[in-house]
């Protein structure tokens, strides 16, 4: 499905964005928002009423809804709340109130759905709003700079002679799976503390290992080549994290109270909880045969720190890092 | 008879570094992890050389490399480490179990066919 792209903010190679879907008919508020999206680094994709369930449906990596309370013939967008809502609940909606309106003339079950309201023209308020339910956590630049560059050297080793592109990161509220199959691992540090997810598909994968692109050679790969394909790039991933910034928890944190939270997997849905509401850290890759003879893979890789997060802490000891650990060189003793 | 064993959980990693040495006319026997690697390498004395990853199921690589050479009393056998690990702590802990190198993941054969050919001569 082509998306109406309306705001594409300008961004350094690390700024994190975020993916947002705008029901809005209104010419000046649009241009609004544009402007006020590249400013707060929101890519918005415009959606018609229509349109908006089929544009949810085939975008799983959001982070928030806009829309107006009323269309362009007037008529109110209360059963399109609802319905987004019911159908992603973890994406905050924020509403546009019709002029002279005021949130208490919402009907209750109107209001239950919806994050946040605003008035036109308050993008004062849309930020605090934002910055609450959207961009509540603050990713230091230089680890989302060197969690990529560690994935991408693992990508790129897992899949030989492929191209290897990594879209700008990206946090995401939407807590869908991708694909059929990912990865799941433990990342820990003396700051942070969650999962790393590595999610693709089955068939494009198998077609790569056929191709001879990957470490496996077998005439006849099968689910579990492509599951050692993922487990290896996932284990290669987590091998350079923890090389970079140690497990000094373990050792610190010896004799204190360990949390730990149930993960949720609802198989039907396509979703997994990991029982916080927190954004998560996402980097999509794709990778491409330059021969062209392979349809493209992607790989959408999520960095969920459900566990504990402190970046201020990171901030301070990021001098006392150990170095990126140079990688396919054998060290003889 | 096998000259190199391979001990890695990873599928793809095994498949990796044995095509690769078969290719280049070298014999190769596998196990998936430290448990089987015992053994792997009391059915396959003549074993030159071990790449052993270290986070493995049921038996790490270092304690599988401090059996070989405690356990089962084999103290020549070249062993490399194959891994994504590169703790200081842990390298020591292979040194003085005798390994003879560390290599972090991923394998490029190319860096490492000549020392292989020297330690399974």
């Amino acid at each position: 499905m082509k998306l109406n792209v309306i705001a594409q903010p300008t961004a350094s190679e690390h700024d994190v964005l975020s993916k947002v879907i705008v029901v809005e008919h209104d010419a000046q508020t649009l241009a609004a928002l544009k402007s006020f999206f590249e400013e707060c680094k929101l890519v918005g994709y415009r959606a018609s009423p229509e349109s908006a369930p089929s544009i949810l449906g085939a975008n799983i990596d959001l982070g928030a809804i806009f829309l107006s309370e009323t269309d362009s013939n007037g008529r109110d967008c209360f059963t399109l709340v609802k319905a987004l809502h019911m159908a992603r609940p973890d994406l905050p909606v924020f509403m546009r109130l019709a002029p002279g309106h005021a949130p208490d003339d919402l009907p209750e079950e109107v209001s239950k759905a919806l994050t946040g309201v605003y008035a036109s023209g308050d993008y004062a308020y849309v930020k605090e709003l934002i910055e609450t339910y959207l961009f509540s956590r603050h990713y230091p630049s230089e680890f989302v700079s060197e969690i990529k560059a560690m994935t991408l050297a693992g990508v790129q080793a897992s899949f030989k002679g492929m191209q290897v592109e990594v879209e700008q990161p990206y946090i995401v509220k939407d807590k869908l799976i991708y694909g059929e199959l990912f990865s799941l691992i433990p990342l820990e540090s003396n700051w942070c503390r969650g999962y790393m997810m590595l999610q693709t598909e089955e068939q494009k994968i198998l077609d790569i290992i056929r191709a001879k692109k990957t470490s496996v050679h077998t005439p006849e790969p099968t689910f579990l080549h492509v599951n050692a394909v993922l487990g290896e790039l996932s284990n290669m991933v987590w091998g350079s994290f923890k090389n970079r910034y140690g497990l000094k928890s373990l050792q610190e944190g010896l004799g204190q109270v360990r949390v730990e939270i149930p993960i949720i997997v609802n198989h039907m849905r396509k979703y997994i909880s990991f029982g916080s509401d927190d954004p998560q850290l996402c980097f999509k890759f794709t990778v491409t045969d330059p021969d062209g003879k392979l349809d493209s893979s992607v790989l959408y890789q999520k960095f969920i720190f459900s566990l504990d997060w402190a970046p201020e802490k990171y901030d301070e000891s990021n001098q006392n890092v150990n170095e990126l650990v140079s990688s396919g060189e054998l060290e003889l003793f | 008879m096998a000259q190199v064993l391979v001990v890695d959980d990873s599928d793809a990693v095994r498949s990796e570094v044995s095509g690769f040495l078969s290719k280049n006319g070298i014999t190769v026997a596998t196990a998936v992890d430290g448990k089987d690697g015992l053994v792997k390498i009391k059915s396959n004395p003549d074993v030159k050389l071990i790449f052993a990853d270290v986070n493995m199921p049921n038996m790490d690589g270092l304690t599988m490399v401090e059996k070989i050479r405690s356990e089962v009393g084999n103290k020549t056998v070249n062993i490399i480490m194959l891994t994504t690990e590169s703790d200081a702590g842990m390298k020591e802990r292979g040194k003085a179990a005798g390994i003879k190198g560390w290599i972090v993941k991923p394998f490029n054969g190319a860096n490492v066919l000549d020392a292989v050919k020297k330690m399974v001569a």
